[in-house]
């Protein structure tokens, strides 16, 4: 099946932003989908060395969520703000399930006699950095809601100053600290 | 922290990076001078400092493709939700080089499964690709409880697929050496898996299938204590005696000479080398296991491959004994057999060994365990002359002289394959058979049938005019035909379940004659071969016995036995023993005169139906392995098996002719969970799949809790609600109760041994309770607080009664004599009405002191439960259609009409039982069975 028309996605986003839920369930596979076309791609390009191309691919995943070109010009600011909460709650929740099926891994046990032949990749833990997102939050929003429209939401500097509505030096300013602060938060709990 | 200083510590941050590296020291000491307010202030700048330059490549790429990587890192299929025929895949259960395997959901069967793929970069990878294939046609050839399940494979748009059935447990590896810790395991459990492995291996060998990556962590043992042999990866189909070109295609496909597979740890002598493999081959691989379970040490270690290697080839075995002064020479002797370096001194088959460690558990684990010394070769010394210990060694025998049996020649693809048989159809119109024989002439079949609800009766048909004749009266049941051409019958036959009556044994002429009664109570019966005496089953104070003749106890189970058949010489008797009530799981068993029992085959889901071969060499037995279809088994006195009929649609074997002809039955049944609600006229039907039974209600009469049975070897827990919105299976199990709450549901699963469980319906936890020494649960109910169950079973060796288990924890306690069954609690959780072992009803308190007998309760009242007011009980008689449901009130005796339950629809139904009443007594639960059978005869056969 093809992928929804943009701007079916858009009604979505808007109706979950005013709380549907059920929106929310609607969107959850069209994030995972990408998720997986892009963990496919991402494997390509780990073979064959081509690291540029898994970020066009990224790039192209965000465009297939999100295509502002679409997106009125006056609602695009507060369209990329709902839509890196989404992005957000989403991931955060994948990771979650990611968590809960290793965890079921070890018990539920069915043959496999080699061990994992894939390395995994030194990333930040989501639901870990949700956490410390959340304390942030508390102690400088605006940080926190840089770190969301970039890392959550895929957006540039310029973007996402668009969306805060503050300039980009202050939005490369904040990042850098609350980069910072995240990872010695996640530092220490590890 | 506050944000005033967050904000100034991210203030300083900031300026300090601007500053060049070698002087930000100089600036920090200007920016943060030591006062009191600045206490580690620097500091904290310092550590975001050092996170920055950490922190440079940190959340630079955005969380989707942060997760994409870990996606790729841990699931490169991505597939979740997707579809591979009629399974969903649900997440992730783990990876390894060989494959990816997902939780998924069947969605035609409703249940969870394991489904294996390919990682998707080996997809092009023929070497990989083709041992998958393998894995799975050799998997997939074998059906044995101690080999992972295949249920299907497929190719989903080129990418092949493996559904196995779902694992909870753990490796074999998980139990023993973990890293450099030795564990071994307890001998009796050591034993009791490599018996398991044994049997598993026997059967792939008689497919012709070698495991030959035989090692514990291919290994599972499953929660219920179950061995299940994985990863058939590397198996090799040996070329069948009559194998078709295609197999040995395969076979030299599959291997290059001189190729190591396998771990070298766990290989063979003819492994090292690179030889041909053989069947001996995981023989030596399993001697391997079994040291190492007993030992907890590898018998050939070393510091290199090269080394293992060399030391499998050359040297020999440490003996057992030099670490485990406890240990058993017998099992000594049988660890050193499976290491010999020449296959040809090995156990010739896994069957063998089987047998041999078959034979050490039934006569020596309890000396292993108190650690004391037991010669094998000197039985006789032995003092305790139990009769299981001499089967031991009748087995022992049966072995020296057996060493080859054809063992299950019948399995053998292309080779032994079942014969066609000729069926003649005996009746065309609806009635449910429980019994047919052949009357001495071989062709005159006497059979038992309801033909309008379940009121047995019999008729005689003869194939020329299949028009049954009636003979004898209504509630007549069929026990057995004798050579004299006189009948075992039971008078007054009620219904219990099943093929299963009891009423009062008769016995009668076939020809003119009334019958003439002998013993009231009994069950089944079978003549003597002259026709002179009876071998019946009956229970006696809650258990089965096996007797004959009649007043001869032979054998005594808690359990139950059905199907008693004396042998053409009349030197023994077949029989199925079952061993939970009401459940026909089981086994094959033959007893001697003596009352030495022999358990010829086990591990059946459904057994109905038994007859000896006319030479008495073999029991003809009908049984299902899976829950699906019927099959004839043949099953020899050395418990070589062989299916001897699985026709389509399955039938149930009545009886043998002299020359060899069998009286069949086909059944089409449904089990069917009802409710009725006062919201609709007519009774709703809430069933999964065709064995749907009720349990209990919610107190709104909204949801229901009943089983499946068709669903899994262990059933089905499941929820529904009665606007008949989509199931929830909850779990493994027969249901036992709802909590008052509607929380919790209680569920017995029939594991080995079997489990009482408590599932959430909700969000929770699932919760196992200790049995303590319970070895049988029969039944399972809440107190109202859900903080306490009522169990009824019975301790080994003894009778059913009562318990009361608190579910935080704690043993059973009991609360009832031994011998009391059918009890139920009062709501209020004072008091168990239950039947005493004579049979009458009592009220039992709690707190213990005299029991109090009950007015207007009679033997023949089945008790649904009690009233919400625990003065009155619900309760009806017999088996009659509709069911007739009253109050009782036990302090007059007072008995009202609440009501007559039974579905809309009646065609062929056997039974009708009530199980649940709401509180409010407007909404009620039942289960229905239905039935309709053909009877055959087959065509002559030989």
């Amino acid at each position: 099946m093809e992928s929804p028309p943009t701007q079916n996605i858009t009604q979505l986003l808007v109706a979950w932003n005013h709380g549907d839920q059920d929106a929310l369930a609607q969107l959850t596979p069209l994030v995972y989908r990408e998720l997986h076309r892009l963990a496919h791609g991402y494997l390509a390009g780990e073979r064959q060395g081509h690291v540029l191309q898994t970020t066009a691919l990224v790039n192209e995943a965000f465009a297939r969520l999100i295509d502002w070109r679409r997106v009125e010009w006056q609602n695009r600011a507060h369209f990329f703000g709902v839509s890196a909460t989404l992005m957000r709650h989403i991931l955060v929740q994948f990771a979650r399930e990611q968590h809960a099926a290793k965890r079921a891994g070890e018990r539920i046990h069915v043959s496999l006699s080699e061990a994992a032949g894939l390395s995994v990749k030194r990333t930040p833990d989501l639901v870990a950095l949700d956490d410390a997102l959340n304390a942030l939050e508390r102690l400088d929003p605006r940080q926190a809601r840089i770190v969301e429209l970039r890392f959550f939401g895929g957006l540039s500097l310029e973007e996402a100053a668009e969306v805060a509505q503050v300039s980009v030096s202050t939005v490369r300013r904040e990042w850098r600290i609350a980069q910072a602060w995240l990872h010695q938060e996640l530092s220490a709990t590890v | 922290m506050t944000p005033e200083r967050h904000q100034r510590i991210g203030r300083l941050f900031d300026q300090a990076l601007e500053v060049a590296p070698e002087h930000r020291g100089a600036f920090l000491d200007q920016a943060c001078p030591p006062e009191a307010e600045n206490a580690g202030l620097r500091g904290e700048v310092e550590t975001l400092l050092a996170n920055h330059i950490d922190s440079e490549e940190f959340l630079s790429r955005p969380a989707l493709q942060v997760a994409a990587a870990q996606l790729a890192g841990t699931e490169p299929a991505s597939i979740e939700g997707k579809q591979f025929g009629h399974y969903e895949i649900v997440s992730m259960l783990g990876a390894g080089g060989m494959g990816h395997v997902y939780l998924a959901t069947d969605e035609r069967l409703g249940r969870q499964v394991a489904l294996k793929l390919l990682p998707p970069h080996l997809l092009h990878d023929a070497e990989h690709v083709r041992r998958f294939e393998q894995e799975a046609r050799a998997t997939s050839a074998l059906n044995h409880p101690n080999i992972l399940t295949v249920y299907d494979v497929g190719v989903h748009e080129g990418t092949p697929y493996l559904v196995m059935e779902l694992l909870e447990g753990e490796e074999l590896r998980a139990q023993l050496q973990s890293g450099s810790t030795a564990n071994p395991l307890p001998a009796r459990k050591a034993i009791d898996y490599g018996r398991q492995i044994a049997a598993g291996l026997a059967a792939a060998h008689e497919k012709g299938i070698i495991h030959r990556d035989l090692k514990p962590e291919n290994l599972f043992v499953t929660k219920d204590g179950r061995v299940k042999i994985l990863d058939f990866g590397l198996a090799k189909l040996q070329a069948p005696r009559n194998a078709s070109s295609d197999e040995v295609a395969t076979q030299k496909q599959i291997t290059s000479p001189g190729t190591l597979m396998g771990t070298v740890a766990y290989m063979s002598p003819e492994q090292v080398r690179g030889q041909e493999l053989e069947p001996r081959s995981d023989i030596f691989s399993f001697g391997l296991i079994l040291f190492e379970m007993l030992n907890g040490k590898r018998a050939f270690a070393g510091d290199s491959q090269v080394e293992v290697m060399h030391a499998i080839l050359k040297d020999d075995p440490p003996e057992l004994g030099e670490t485990n002064a406890r240990m058993n020479p017998a099992l000594q002797k049988i660890v050193m057999r499976c290491l010999e370096k020449k296959p040809e001194r090995r156990f010739h088959s896994a069957h063998d060994l089987g047998f041999a460690l078959e034979a050490l558990t039934s006569s020596s684990i309890s000396l292993l365990d108190t650690g004391m010394e037991f010669s094998a070769t000197a039985p006789a010394k032995r003092s305790k002359p139990i009769n299981r210990e001499r089967i031991a060694w009748l087995m022992a025998f049966a072995l020296a002289i057996f060493a080859i049996a054809g063992w299950g020649y019948g399995w053998q693809a292309g080779n032994g394959r079942a014969e066609q048989l000729a069926f003649r159809q005996l009746n065309f119109r609806s009635e449910a058979i429980f019994q047919a024989c052949f009357a001495p002439d071989g062709t005159t079949v006497v059979y038992s049938a309801a033909t309008d609800g379940n009121t047995p009766q019999i008729f005689t048909v003869h194939p020329e005019f299949p028009a049954p004749q009636p003979i004898g009266a209504r509630g007549m049941h069929l026990l057995a035909v004798s050579s004299k051409g006189e009948l075992a019958v039971l008078l007054d036959a009620k219904y219990i379940r099943h093929r299963m009556f009891s009423g009062t044994l008769a016995r009668m002429p076939l020809v003119g004659g009334a019958p003439r009664e002998i013993l009231e109570g009994v069950r089944q019966a079978d003549w003597s071969p002259d026709g002179s005496e009876l071998a019946i089953i009956r229970e006696v104070e809650g258990k089965d016995r096996l007797e004959y003749p009649i007043g001869k106890v032979l054998y005594e189970v808690s359990g139950n036995m059905s199907d008693v058949r004396v042998s053409p010489k009349g030197d023994r008797i077949a029989f199925f023993e079952h061993p939970q009530k009401g459940d026909d799981r089981g086994s094959v068993n033959v007893i001697g005169l003596d009352g030495t029992r022999t358990m010829l085959t086990e591990g059946y889901w459904s057994e109905r139906g038994l007859a000896w071969s006319p030479d008495g060499k073999e029991v003809l037995f009908s049984a299902s392995l899976s829950g699906g279809n019927y099959m004839i088994f043949g099953v020899t006195l050395d418990g070589s098996r062989r299916i001897a009929d699985q026709s389509p649609g399955g039938l149930i074997l009545q009886d043998v002719a002299t020359d060899g002809r069998w009286l069949a039955t086909r059944i089409d049944f449904r089990y069917a969970a009802m409710v009725h609600t006062p919201a609709t006229k007519d009774d709703r039907d809430l069933s999964w799949l065709r064995t749907s039974k009720a349990r209990a209600l919610s107190q709104d009469g909204q949801t229901l809790l009943f089983s499946e049975d068709s669903v899994d070897k262990n059933y089905a827990v499941c929820l529904r609600k009665t606007d008949g919105s989509p199931l929830v299976r909850l779990g493994d199990g027969t249901p036992m109760d709802l909590s008052a709450d509607g929380k919790w549901a209680l569920a017995i699963v029939p594991s080995k041994p079997p489990q009482l469980v408590v599932y959430p319906t909700g969000a929770g936890e699932t919760r196992r309770l200790d049995p303590a020494n319970i070895e049988n649960y029969a039944s399972a109910q809440w107190f109202r607080d859900g903080r306490s169950i009522l169990i009824g079973g019975n301790e080994s060796g003894r009778g059913t009664r009562y318990y009361v288990q608190d579910i935080d924890g704690g043993a059973p306690r009991a609360v009832t004599p031994e011998g009391t069954r059918e009890g139920r609690l009062s709501p209020d959780g004072k008091l168990i009405l239950a039947r005493s072992s004579g049979g009458k009803f009592s009220v039992y308190s709690i707190e213990g002191g005299d029991a109090r007998t009950v007015q207007g309760l009679t033997d023949l009242d089945v008790v649904i439960q009690w009233g919400a007011d625990s003065r009155f009980v619900f309760a009806y008689r017999g088996s009659a259609i509709p069911c007739r449901v009253e109050r009782v009130n036990l302090d007059t005796g007072r008995r009202e009409l609440f009501a007559e339950m039974a579905p809309a629809n009646r065609t062929g139904l056997l039974t009708v039982r009530p199980t649940f009443i709401t509180d409010d007594q407007q909404s009620y639960s039942y289960t229905t069975y239905q039935q309709v059978s053909s009877l055959f005869v087959t065509e002559n056969r030989e």
